[in-house]
């Protein structure tokens, strides 16, 4: 028997009390049955610290990560301010410590606010169904268009080059040992989707197509013309969207879009240096029943009463094994959960107000850093909180000096898009000050006319 | 128990999030903005905490109770892993900051536990590599069946069968699509 622990219940009295009950001596006795060949006596890690030592040691650890950084840099995943009710509620034990909601009598905390998180997620979208939430915003766009091509028995999938260029990877590892026909279409020169490239590969082989709005580059679009011909080859359209610009930018549903798949993390959860984050996921009434994940839905029980159950289950894999939609059989509750209480939060019009601080913020910039010397809008000025410069120098070059300064300049282009050497995208969320964006534009003038 | 949206009273103010407007916004075209705001809940912050507090009451939980439940692993986690978890020194840290050139010394504390775990978690499956980019147990499944079939991609076998038990958990077969 090792070393005790706080975290086993057991004493030496109680073991010795159990193991008489059993009608056995020791703790090898109970493990008899299991042949030496299945058992390792040589796991070679260290001894556990106490719980004091284990804090200082992290502490020391955690110490070397820099937090004090002027941060600019967005590209998918982005530093909002969260309040404290979001951590206060959110991690109480009673949410923090629950099973899967299998069994609803003993889960409507979790099912609850699960259906609420649903509801805000349409309300966000203009879509009429929402799961319960997928592991972020690259599994939900994988799974948006997994559920396109089985909904129209089609096996081909274009997609814009203006969605990110992470979850176009992950989409690509996905589809690379499937039967699935992946294209993408370049960018076209005003940041936005090339529209003849994409009309000249539409055709009706075609089953899904992806957007992003804001694409990656931060530009804004309106889609309607493009949806509407995808439609009409009898396609459908995926679009990954940044859900705190739907406070203010038009959205997904009104223009159209199949299916709405997005990362959460915006909505009340940390950068977390990527993880846990929150995927999530909308659709057209009529595909729900092809929708992966958990769907948690409203009900009555035998008394008349409100509640709330996993509902159209059958799409799922502990029903359907083989025959299941996908073979996600769960969700990140708990960020959903930071997500609903976060928008409760806000509220209707806090939301709107984060939203305009955040675009006026960019604005602000876009005025302060395209007036220096050199620098120019990479594209045009429709933007929620984040664009791309163009500089007269290797935009990498010019983040890692920035880097000293105690800044994260922003993120380099060029690491996923080719000629774009000189192209840096910034952004700016509602913590970011005045004082703090002049500082930016100081530095980067400053560090161009010494290079 | 009543929705969150059926406490919403029109106007009533939630968290307020800051009043400093700092430049004009140019103007974008109409065809690009939201037409009717998201209709989010109006309520104030401490009815957010009566309501997700009541919420929590009507969980059965580990915290709570005795859960004698095998298969998704219902064991204490100690508060103290948390307390870690939620240092502002780890949170706080974006996760492209790595690919940015010299950004990796920006993030050396996140990088050395992923690493040392890594390695941990190598010694207890007795295996040489370990990869934490799946994020749950189904994950890793499809992380599995891609490793398998990038490797006989690679050694140019031609397969493309997969056996699986039916005593296996339910995101096996279908982790196959």
């Amino acid at each position: 028997m090792s070393k005790k622990t706080p975290f086993c219940a057991t004493s030496e009295n109680d073991q010795t009390e159990m193991f008489d009950f059993l009608g056995i001596k020791n703790f090898d006795e109970l493990f008899e049955s299991i042949p030496d060949k299945l058992r390792t006596d040589n796991v070679n890690i260290p001894d556990g610290l106490s719980e004091m030592e284990m804090m200082q040691h992290i502490k020391k650890i955690a110490s070397k990560n820099k937090t004090n950084l002027i941060n600019f840099c967005g590209a998918g995943f982005y530093d909002h301010y969260i309040p404290a009710a979001v951590n206060a509620l959110s991690s109480r034990g009673e949410f923090y410590t629950a099973y899967t909601p299998y069994q609803p009598e003993a889960s409507q905390g979790t099912l609850q606010a699960a259906f609420e998180y649903q509801t805000a997620i349409c309300r966000l979208t203009d879509m009429d169904v929402a799961n319960a939430s997928l592991f972020d915003g690259g599994s939900a766009m994988i799974e948006g268009v997994m559920m396109a091509l089985r909904h129209t028995r089609r096996n081909k999938v274009i997609v814009d080059e203006g969605a990110s260029p992470i979850y176009r990877k992950m989409l690509k590892t996905y589809t690379n040992n499937l039967s699935v026909d992946y294209e993408e279409i370049s960018i076209g020169k005003n940041g936005v989707t090339n529209r003849d490239l994409f009309f000249d590969k539409l055709d009706d082989s075609v089953g899904a197509v992806v957007f992003q709005n804001p694409n990656f580059f931060g530009c804004l679009d309106d889609f309607t013309d493009l949806i509407k011909k995808t439609h009409e080859i009898g396609a459908l359209v995926v679009m990954s969207v940044y859900p705190m610009s739907l406070s203010l930018i038009q959205t997904p549903g009104a223009m159209g879009v199949d299916i709405v798949t997005g990362e959460g993390q915006s909505l009340g959860l940390p950068l977390n240096f990527g993880g846990p984050y929150l995927g999530f996921f909308a659709a057209k009434k009529e595909l729900v029943r092809k929708m992966p994940g958990r769907i948690v839905g409203e009900t009555e029980d035998i008394n008349g009463k409100r509640g709330f159950v996993l509902t159209l289950q059958a799409r799922e894999q502990h029903i359907r094994r083989e025959k299941a939609t996908s073979n996600i059989c769960s969700n990140v509750q708990v960020c959903a959960l930071r997500a609903i209480i976060y928008l409760s939060l806000v509220g209707r019009e806090g939301f709107q107000d984060v939203g305009r601080e955040c675009m006026d913020r960019a604005n602000y910039a876009w005025n302060r850093i395209t007036s220096i010397e050199g620098i120019s809008p990479a594209f045009n000025r429709r933007f929620f909180n984040e664009f791309a410069i163009r500089l007269p120098i290797s935009a990498k070059s010019l983040v890692n000096n920035l880097i000293d300064e105690g800044i994260a300049g922003g993120f380099p282009v060029s690491k996923y898009y080719d000629n774009m050497e000189n192209v840096l995208l910034i952004a700016f969320t509602e913590k970011r000050t005045k004082e703090e964006i002049d500082i930016f534009a100081t530095k980067i003038e400053s560090l161009i006319k010494g290079i | 128990m009543k929705l969150i949206y059926e406490k919403s009273s029109t106007g009533r103010p939630g968290v307020q999030m800051s009043s400093i407007q700092i430049s004009e916004t140019e103007k974008i075209p109409e065809k690009y903005l939201r037409k009717v705001p998201a209709n989010l809940p109006e309520v104030s912050e401490a009815e957010v905490v009566r309501h997700f507090t009541a919420l929590s009451r009507l969980n059965f939980s580990i915290d709570t109770h005795f859960y004698p439940l095998g298969s998704c692993t219902m064991k204490y986690n100690p508060k103290s892993c948390e307390a870690a978890a939620a240092l502002p020194e780890l949170t706080d840290i974006h996760p492209l900051w790595p690919q940015l050139l010299g950004g990796g010394l920006l993030t050396q504390g996140s990088l050395s536990i992923l690493y040392n775990l890594e390695r941990l978690l190598s010694e207890v499956t007795g295996l040489d590599e370990f990869t934490l980019q799946p994020m749950a147990g189904a994950h890793g499944e499809l992380t599995g069946v891609t490793l398998m079939a990038a490797y006989h991609k690679d050694v140019g076998n031609d397969k493309d069968h997969i056996i699986v038990p039916d005593s296996a958990h339910g995101t096996n077969p279908a982790a196959q699509f």
